[in-house]
């Protein structure tokens, strides 16, 4: 989903608490009317959406969950274009809702912003929702002759994104039923964060009615198979290859983080030449740009074994580990530095201990 | 009256070469402003009757008593000022010497090189309050500024005959003309390409101008800012550009609207080549910002635009 043309109509912004001492609900303040902002503000807004949303492994597609009635979807739904009247008091609905959502004492309070808009080149309507939370900070200015510093308190949305978490409910045909033609996008920092369930589950599931995606062991491994393919079909140097399909089996099966997008992949390891491309590349095969859900356990055999090729008739296959361990390749260049009579040495650190 | 006649004959050299050349600048091309200058009556008495050539009557013969003088940069510009010398209606125009005609005559010699005409009043005219009676001639010399390094140099001593010249001067002289005349070749030579370098630049930028007036409905204002902009990110743009950004911005019309709320305050959105950074961000997201022109903060809105993370925003 390319979050292009993003028009923001109309905002209301709240504020939630953190819980009482004894966990029963502070109440929300609640705006009494829309925010009335300068297209300067308009457009740094528009930025930190597009910024959060875009290519960031923090963003993902979400499954909707629940939909019924008192869902954040048909709450969303109800307000999305609806009169102004109507969208303040369905936005305070919705600060009720994620002052319930934040059950635990340790989640923080914050500006809850309500808006809702179009985006995309057909313009589809959509409801957002941002959480953030303070800051503290200084500004300069001048008194008079004299320049002064001023320290600012809850101040919000400033590009520091680990403070703030979308909800996007985006509405591309309401004719069909609950969720069809709905799809929700998430953006949170803590995402990322491997104990995510405690971290962010009372934003996208309590609070959103949403759910991890549950493509993620396909998406792994097709992204898994798409970069292997791009960096064979690639003009790099045959060890340059090798070292990036190294980079490739620990960046799928290794890390922590539970999602990924292929455009961390590419700013690691990728020449920042053949970025674009790969991102090109992946795009005409329709993957997607947001995060993916970190699975691998419909790989198969594919993250246990490698093989390499040498000329066209001598193969070697090894588990990862092992080629990392026990076999070194180093490439020969010919005599005459001509590429036909190159050759390989590879030492293996273990005997011949039998033939398949 | 020579002095009128030498003035109406610049003034309209002067137009009717900026038309030919337009829309370079006419005032760039003639690389030292056209003056006409007349003879002081000795000067003209001492040619009459030193030059060696035979005058019946001096001062109606002599036909250089008002002279302009055209200096550009290269050879290939003189066949352009001789062109609208020779198409003129309000004078008949005879060449009087043609450097390449001489060159083909004694292709051995190296000398003074310069093309020019004699043109005479068709029909009286009145400049300046002057009458300027019919068949009044006034010398025109077309040369290149090489060329007319050379006569400078040589002009007293050489082309004059009056003072003899020492053949180790002449030959030291021709060595100079021979140098020159390859130097012409060079310069031509890298003329050529210099264009043939321009020319992609060029047609991106003649693209990006004809397509942001109809694509914004507002009237651009080209200023140094464009060119940087095409110079950095035409590299984006490939064969075929014009009919890929066409059907880009069909497929984009809201980029019209954002170009709109933001061009009465930034003069980045009233360069034609703001389209071209557009189109260059939506190839290249990761590689068009490297050494861009445009900051980081500057380039943001653009991306935010496309629904792409801007290029300094943390991942």
């Amino acid at each position: 989903m390319l979050f292009e043309n993003l028009k923001v109509n109309r905002v209301v912004v709240h504020e939630v608490f953190q819980r009482n001492e004894d966990k029963s609900i502070r109440s929300p303040v609640l705006a009494d009317g829309l925010e009335n902002l300068s297209p300067e503000a308009l457009g740094a807004f528009r930025l930190r959406m597009t910024d959060a949303l875009s290519g960031q492994s923090q963003s993902l597609e979400m499954r909707i969950a629940r939909h019924g009635p008192g869902s954040f979807l048909e709450l969303a739904e109800s307000l999305a274009g609806s009169p102004a009247t109507d969208f303040l008091a369905g936005s305070q609905a919705i600060a009720n809702k994620l002052a319930d959502a934040q059950m635990a004492r340790r989640i923080p309070g914050g500006m809850l912003i309500v808006f809702d808009g179009t985006v995309g080149a057909k313009a589809q309507p959509f409801l957002g929702v941002i959480k953030a939370e303070t800051q503290a900070g200084f500004r300069r200015s001048k008194d008079g002759s004299k320049a002064v510093v001023e320290f600012l308190q809850n101040i919000f949305l400033t590009p520091a994104t680990r403070l703030y978490k979308i909800g996007l409910m985006l509405f591309e045909d309401t004719t069909k039923a609950k969720p069809d033609g709905r799809r929700a996008f998430v953006f949170d920092s803590n995402i990322s964060v491997s104990n995510r369930e405690a971290a962010a589950a009372y934003f996208y599931e309590g609070f959103l009615g949403c759910a991890l995606p549950s493509d993620g062991p396909y998406e792994t491994a097709r992204f898994f198979d798409l970069t292997r393919e791009f960096v064979r079909k690639s003009d790099l140097e045959p060890e340059k290859k090798r070292d990036v399909m190294d980079s490739l089996y620990v960046f799928v099966r290794d890390e922590q983080d539970p999602t990924f997008t292929a455009e961390q992949f590419g700013n690691r390891y990728l020449p920042q030449d053949m970025q674009d491309p790969f991102a090109d590349f992946l795009n005409a095969k329709r993957f997607t740009p947001n995060a993916v859900v970190r699975d691998t356990s419909q790989m198969g055999n594919r993250l246990r074994r490698r093989r390499l090729k040498f000329g066209g008739d001598i193969e070697l296959s090894a588990s990862p580990e092992a080629l990392k361990n026990k076999v070194q390749i180093e490439a020969i260049a010919a005599d005459d530095g001509g590429v036909a009579d190159a050759w390989t040495r590879i030492t293996i650190r273990e005997r011949l201990t039998g033939e398949q | 009256m020579y002095a009128a006649w030498g003035d109406f004959v610049s003034e309209m050299l002067t137009e009717a070469v900026a038309r030919e050349i337009h829309p370079a600048n006419v005032e760039l091309f003639f690389r030292i402003p056209l003056k006409p200058r007349t003879k002081e009556e000795p000067s003209l008495l001492a040619k009459a009757f030193h030059r060696g050539k035979q005058y019946k009557d001096p001062y109606d013969d002599i036909e250089d008593k008002v002279g302009v003088r055209i200096v550009v940069l290269f050879s290939e510009d003189i066949r352009v000022v001789e062109r609208t010398i020779t198409t003129c209606d309000r004078w008949t125009a005879a060449k009087a010497r043609d450097f390449e005609e001489e060159r083909a005559a004694k292709p051995f010699e190296f000398d003074y090189q310069s093309l020019h005409y004699i043109v005479r009043a068709k029909a009286s005219v009145i400049h300046g309050g002057v009458d300027v009676a019919v068949n009044t001639p006034c010398e025109v010399q077309v040369r290149t500024i090489l060329q007319h390094a050379y006569s400078e140099l040589t002009h007293d001593t050489i082309y004059k005959p009056s003072i003899q010249a020492e053949p180790h001067v002449k030959r030291a002289a021709a060595k100079s003309m021979a140098l020159i005349e390859a130097t012409d070749d060079y310069f031509t030579q890298v003329r050529q390409k210099l264009e043939l370098a321009q020319a992609p630049s060029r047609q991106i930028a003649a693209a990006v101008q004809a397509a942001y007036k109809p694509f914004t409905g507002l009237e651009p204002q080209p200023s140094p800012l464009n060119t940087l902009l095409v110079d950095h990110f035409c590299g984006w743009a490939k064969e075929g550009f014009e009919a890929e950004l066409d059907a880009f911005l069909k497929e984009k019309p809201f980029l019209a609207e954002r170009i709109q709320e933001r061009a009465t305050k930034e003069l980045l959105y009233r360069q034609p080549a703001v389209l071209l950074v557009y189109w260059a961000i939506k190839q290249a997201p990761r590689s068009a910002p490297l050494n861009s022109p445009l900051s980081d903060d500057e380039l943001a809105p653009l991306y935010g635009d496309l629904g792409l993370k801007s290029p300094g925003a943390s991942a």
